[in-house]
């Protein structure tokens, strides 16, 4: 079984994903996300070989969900946007769905998984470091708890070197990062 | 500067030539009677020039009448004054008739007055014309501009998307997707060549976009118009609202993970009509750089059909952000 897990605010764009995977019975779907959020935890306690990603989230967008991500499963990004492809190749994503897209077109999806999975599984790095070509707009903080903060750039007053650790501060919120 | 000292020698030559003819004795030799002339002559030119400043600080039409005769009427003598004064340096040349003398500074003055209240009239209307054909070509642009962000083809595409995901699972709502889109699309053509459109009609636009993006955020949006009758027959440009409430969704709406209300309330009175468009977002959400696009055309079009009257505030504060728009209705 090759479990997935869906990502999209829209319900819609979720309902046809899995209307074309339940014809697909190698697949079953562990888990279904409305936002970045809900994403970054699912795949922590999920574990899944596959990610449909949506781009455009509220809070946090699909590249910031790869981010944070300390897995790496096999990563297809559903967007009604073409202007992320190249940066989609970038993340080592598998394919990069338009919306909309037909059936056909699905299954040559699935059926690139399917290979992708069949491969002896090479451990990649998580994506983090190779996602910064482009100044930080917003950083992304996961606690151990899986609980996400986000803070924008701007309202980052500094950054403090601590040893081995690092500290940062926003307004009166003060947080420490030990790696 | 060179065309005040043109304009200067000009008052100059006039004082000159009126001293010769009217004012200096006829018994005396033309050579001293210039001679003469020419320093209060030469004075009367500086001050003529002077006056600019004068009609200036008391501009024709924003002035009421009594102060600006009062003005010249008191700038008038007092450089006919001096203009007295200055003759005095040299009394045996000229005619005793202290009235023509002061009357002759009072007529050049005066006609000073005259020819720089023309020439700021004449600059003036230079002015206003140069305004007119700015705004008309910055309306040519919004115009094109408003044409070509009509649709925002992500808008098509996910729309689209919808549809598709309708017809495997609930086929009579795929329909009326796809009708709604069709109503939208049509509206949208029948009114983006006219000119100008009630505001119920952009409202009615702006109602059957929102419907078909309630289709695709569900419970995420909802939506509230308030407008008053008088505020609905006010003639607004085409497309003025549709990109804002666009921008409502893709960047309020849209980013915030529980959605919310689109406040729309439009009213109209004293002449003038206010629109109000309001909306939640994600006060951490990345900074755009800059204006969008649809609140950029929005402001050309408002400039451009309301000669600088109209105004775009826009204001975002407690997860709320909000645009306001006034216009002479």
């Amino acid at each position: 079984m090759i479990r997935a897990i869906l990502v999209d605010d829209e319900p819609l764009a979720r309902d046809v994903l899995r209307e074309y995977l339940a014809a697909d019975e190698d697949f079953e779907i562990v888990a279904e996300c409305a936002n970045g959020f809900e994403a970054v935890r699912a795949v922590t306690e999920h574990d899944p070989d596959v990610l449909f990603l949506d781009i455009q989230m509220p809070k946090l967008d699909g590249f910031e969900v790869l981010e944070l991500l300390d897995r790496s499963p096999v990563i297809v990004f559903v967007t009604a946007y073409d202007e992320y492809a190249l940066r989609a190749f970038e993340v080592h994503a598998l394919d990069y769905l338009l919306k909309p897209f037909s059936e056909e077109r699905f299954r040559t999806v699935t059926g690139r998984i399917k290979g992708q999975l069949r491969q002896p599984r090479t451990a990649v790095a998580p994506l983090g470091s190779a996602l910064r070509t482009k100044p930080l707009l917003r950083l992304v903080v996961r606690g151990e708890d899986g609980t996400i903060q986000v803070i924008p750039a701007s309202r980052v007053d500094y950054v403090e070197a601590d040893d081995d650790s690092a500290s940062w501060s926003r307004s009166s919120i003060y947080l420490k990062f030990v790696p | 500067m060179r065309i005040g000292v043109y304009a200067a020698g000009l008052w100059t030559a006039v004082a000159l030539i009126l001293s010769l003819t009217l004012l200096v004795r006829p018994d005396v030799p033309f050579g001293n009677a210039v001679l003469a002339a020419l320093p209060p002559s030469l004075l009367l030119g500086v001050i003529a020039l002077a006056a600019r400043y004068p009609c200036r600080a008391v501009p024709l039409r924003k002035t009421p009448i009594s102060r600006v005769l009062a003005t010249h009427v008191g700038t008038a003598l007092a450089a006919s004054s001096l203009w007295v004064l200055a003759w005095k340096a040299s009394p045996d040349v000229i005619t005793p008739n202290l009235l023509l003398l002061f009357g002759i500074g009072v007529v050049i003055y005066d006609s000073a007055v005259t020819v720089h209240y023309l020439t700021m009239e004449l600059e003036a209307s230079r002015i206003a014309e140069e305004d007119a054909l700015r705004y008309q070509v910055l309306a040519r642009e919004a115009e094109l501009k408003a044409f070509k962000a009509q649709v925002d083809p992500h808008f098509l595409f996910n729309s689209l998307n919808a549809v598709a995901s309708l017809c495997g699972s609930r086929p009579n709502d795929a329909r009326q997707m796809a009708q709604l889109m069709a109503d939208f699309f049509r509206l949208t053509l029948r009114i983006s060549s006219k000119e100008r459109i009630p505001l119920a009609e952009e409202i009615e636009l702006v109602s059957r976009y929102l419907a078909i993006e309630k289709v695709r955020f569900g419970a995420r949006l909802a939506s509230h118009i308030d407008m008053d009758d008088v505020a609905g027959r006010c003639l607004v440009p085409p497309l003025l609202l549709q990109p804002l409430i666009e921008n409502a969704v893709r960047h309020g709406i849209a980013s915030v993970v529980d959605g919310g209300t689109i406040d729309i309330a439009a009213n109209a009175n004293d002449g003038t009509l206010r629109i109000r468009i309001e909306n939640p977002t994600d006060p951490d959400r990345p900074q755009p750089r800059g204006e969008s696009i649809g609140l950029q055309n929005a402001r050309g079009r408002l400039a451009a059909i309301s000669n600088g009257r109209a105004s775009l505030r826009t204001a975002e504060a407690d997860g709320k952000y909000r645009v306001e728009i006034e216009l002479p209705s």
